[in-house]
């Protein structure tokens, strides 16, 4: 049967540049939860599609910050160290309660870690390997984003958005030995200058939110467009999104899936926790024994989490999304092409936030091909080379944020930075400009080299968002003023002709982003 | 390396610069800060500057859409901006000693976005995973 539409899904990977030699922070777990919870089950994932010879065609744009982060030895020693206390935490919760129904859950943790601890052994630690490889076959189709996931619109300097796109090609090329095809725009932030500093870098797409143009008709929504330089655009539908986003309105909101919030780490002793938490803190643990219930039900009273009924509403789910893709491809009426829903979520959705989100998304790829669905997964560059004469659009600012703009990066809470983000690109583009022709020994060429990649860190999105969110504030402040002092060090150094050598090689080890920066792409360009 | 180039008092020169900054927050609303150089600031202390700064917002063809004043050195304000849609810029003004009206600073030109309907608040999720 042929196929009726085409369906993209994007999944974003992202996680803020955490690389800590010191000593431990209780951030670093972001790291370890994403790694156990849902990079390693997405491994698995296309791991079992393709043994049973089901091509996924899913899209991954992973970040520089996280793509360097699951290559850090450092990390990987920590990581190690993570899962072993979470299976020897297991084994006591194991001794500690005889209730039938928690040894089940706990067997499913036990499974879900051991998995881990063996990818990470098989993958020496390295999980790009398995991903470089799922790209060889054509299984799956990675993309890049800015260099640090700063918001672009935000960067007033040229020569800053160029650095941010730059850097993050250059990276990806490191990674996966060859040029990426497609950008995401982190949180989707848009503004019209975007478009030339990725075509100058040779991407042929990039996402948008829907809203970022007038549409009017289902016809509009579920197409493909260029913007005026050439480059294509898919735009994100949040109707389908909405269903799978939504802990309120989606699928992860059913009584049957497991419960984020009520985990262990806050219903047991903290001294008991300590031991494998290594935090006086109450802090998850990744160990959660019930179900949503209902969205009403308070957490005290959730019910205990059955796996397998899970197993079996993930399924459902997925034929209802399927049926919701068939019935809207139905009211296409466009002769000249297919329909297209395009479908972008954080990677971290599933299976860190959504506990049986792989497993949804497996039945998908799964039904399609055993049901004969008339539903075609596609990724963006397969559905370039398929799709004729795209409309041309003019999209407008616009961001995937609460309320479609930058008001979550941009706001009260927040908006200190932005004078500092901007007086230290400013003197970082002034100083690339002064020195950039210059034979300049390698103690110097490093400490202009470090200026850069802390310059890139300030850049982040995450510093304004962990501090409006307020969760995690202090730590967001503490790394982007650490990055800025970093910085001011480093160019004092460098002005005053007395660099300080050691703090230097601190610096390189501990923010070792971007080995092979050069600090030139801050430099200004006759082409930007 | 050429050392009249780098010498230290002209790279700290050259980094010593009045900056005028506008962001875009939304449809409706833009984040102005600023920063005087040394020599500015120094007007102001000397009072050869009033204290209260003259912010005009201007469209791409220079007419001005919006005055407000602000104090010299609170460096930042929110603007509301009376229309949506539209390209803008900021120039800020200074009253001089001789009564005259100064331009200090000229920002940056952004693009404002029509006012669209509400999108559903997808950071919730986000608050949830962060947590």
């Amino acid at each position: 049967m042929s196929n009726k539409g085409y369906l993209i899904i994007n999944l974003h990977a992202h996680l803020p540049f955490i690389n800590h030699i010191d000593k431990n922070y209780i951030e670093e777990n972001w790291f370890f939860e994403a790694v156990v919870e849902s990079y390693v089950p997405f491994i698995r994932m296309i791991e079992n599609l393709q043994k049973d010879n089901i091509k996924p065609s899913i899209t991954l744009s992973l970040s520089p910050t996280l793509g360097a982060m699951l290559e850090n030895e450092n990390l990987e020693k920590k990581l190690k160290i993570y899962i072993n206390s979470r299976l020897e935490l297991i084994e006591k919760e194991f001794s500690r309660e005889n209730d039938e129904r928690i040894h089940k859950i706990l067997k499913v943790y036990q499974n879900l870690y051991e998995q881990a601890a063996e990818m990470v052994v098989r993958y020496s630690g390295d999980l790009i390997t398995p991903l470089k490889r799922f790209q060889a076959s054509g299984d799956i189709e990675i993309i890049t984003t800015s260099a640090t996931h700063s918001i672009l619109p935000l960067l007033i300097h040229k020569e800053a958005i160029d650095a941010q796109i730059t850097m993050a090609v250059e990276d990806y090329k490191d990674r996966f030995n060859k040029a990426p095809l497609g950008f995401w725009l982190p949180e989707c932030a848009y503004d019209s200058r975007i478009p030339d500093f990725l075509k100058i870098n040779d991407l042929k797409y990039f996402f948008l939110e829907d809203n970022s143009v007038d549409l009017n008709s289902e016809n509009e929504i579920l197409s493909h467009y260029k913007v005026s330089n050439g480059l294509n655009v898919f735009l994100r539908d949040s109707n389908s999104s909405m269903q799978v986003w939504s802990s309120q309105f989606g699928y992860p909101g059913n009584g049957e899936y497991r419960e984020f919030y009520r985990d262990i780490g806050y219903d047991r002793e903290i001294e008991y926790l300590k031991e494998f938490t290594g935090s006086d803190l109450r802090i998850p643990t990744g160990l959660k024994y019930y179900r949503v219930t209902s969205l009403n039900t308070e957490l005290s009273s959730k019910e205990y989490y059955d796996y397998e009924k899970a197993l079996i509403r993930a399924e459902s789910d997925a034929r209802d999304f399927l049926g919701r893709i068939i019935s809207r491809f139905d009211s296409y009426n466009n002769l000249k092409s297919k329909p297209l829903i395009v479908n972008c979520y954080d990677a971290e959705l599933f299976g860190h936030w959504w506990f049986e989100g792989h497993i949804f998304l497996e039945n998908i790829i799964r039904i399609i091909r055993k049901d004969r669905i008339p539903v075609q997964i596609i990724t963006p560059s397969e559905y370039i080379a398929i799709s004729q004469s795209p409309q041309f659009i003019s999209p407008q600012l616009s961001s995937w944020g609460e309320g479609g703009y930058f008001d979550p990066w941009l706001n009260e809470s927040n908006d200190f930075i932005q004078e500092k983000i901007y007086e230290a690109t400013e003197k970082m583009i002034n100083l690339a400009n002064r020195f950039k022709n210059q034979d300049l020994s390698l103690l110097y060429k490093r400490a202009l080299n470090q200026s850069a990649r802390e310059v890139l860190l300030l850049h982040s999105s995450d510093w304004p968002f962990l501090i409006y969110l307020g969760s995690h504030r202090e730590y967001a402040i503490k790394r982007f003023y650490s990055h800025l002092e970093n910085f001011e060090k480093l160019i004092k150094g460098v002005i005053d002709k007395n660099i300080d050598e050691q703090l230097l090689i601190n610096l390189e080890k501990q923010n070792n982003i971007f080995p092979r920066i050069n600090f030139k792409i801050f430099s200004s360009k006759s082409n930007i | 390396m050429n050392s009249e180039l780098f010498s230290k008092e002209r790279v700290m020169t050259s980094l010593d610069k009045t900056f005028c900054v506008i962001l875009p927050k939304n449809f409706s609303k833009i984040y102005l800060f600023w920063k005087f150089s040394n020599f500015k600031i120094e007007k102001f202390e000397k009072k050869e500057y009033s204290h209260n700064l003259i912010i005009k917002i201007l469209d791409r063809d220079n007419n001005t859409i919006m005055e407000t004043s602000e104090i010299w050195n609170s460096g930042k304000i929110y603007l509301n901006l009376p229309k949506d849609n539209l390209s803008c810029y900021v120039k800020i003004y200074a009253n001089t000693i001789n009564g005259k009206l100064e331009e200090i600073a000229t920002s940056n030109i952004i693009d404002i976005p029509f006012e669209k309907e509400n999108k559903v608040n997808y950071g919730n999720y986000k608050v949830m995973i962060k947590l």
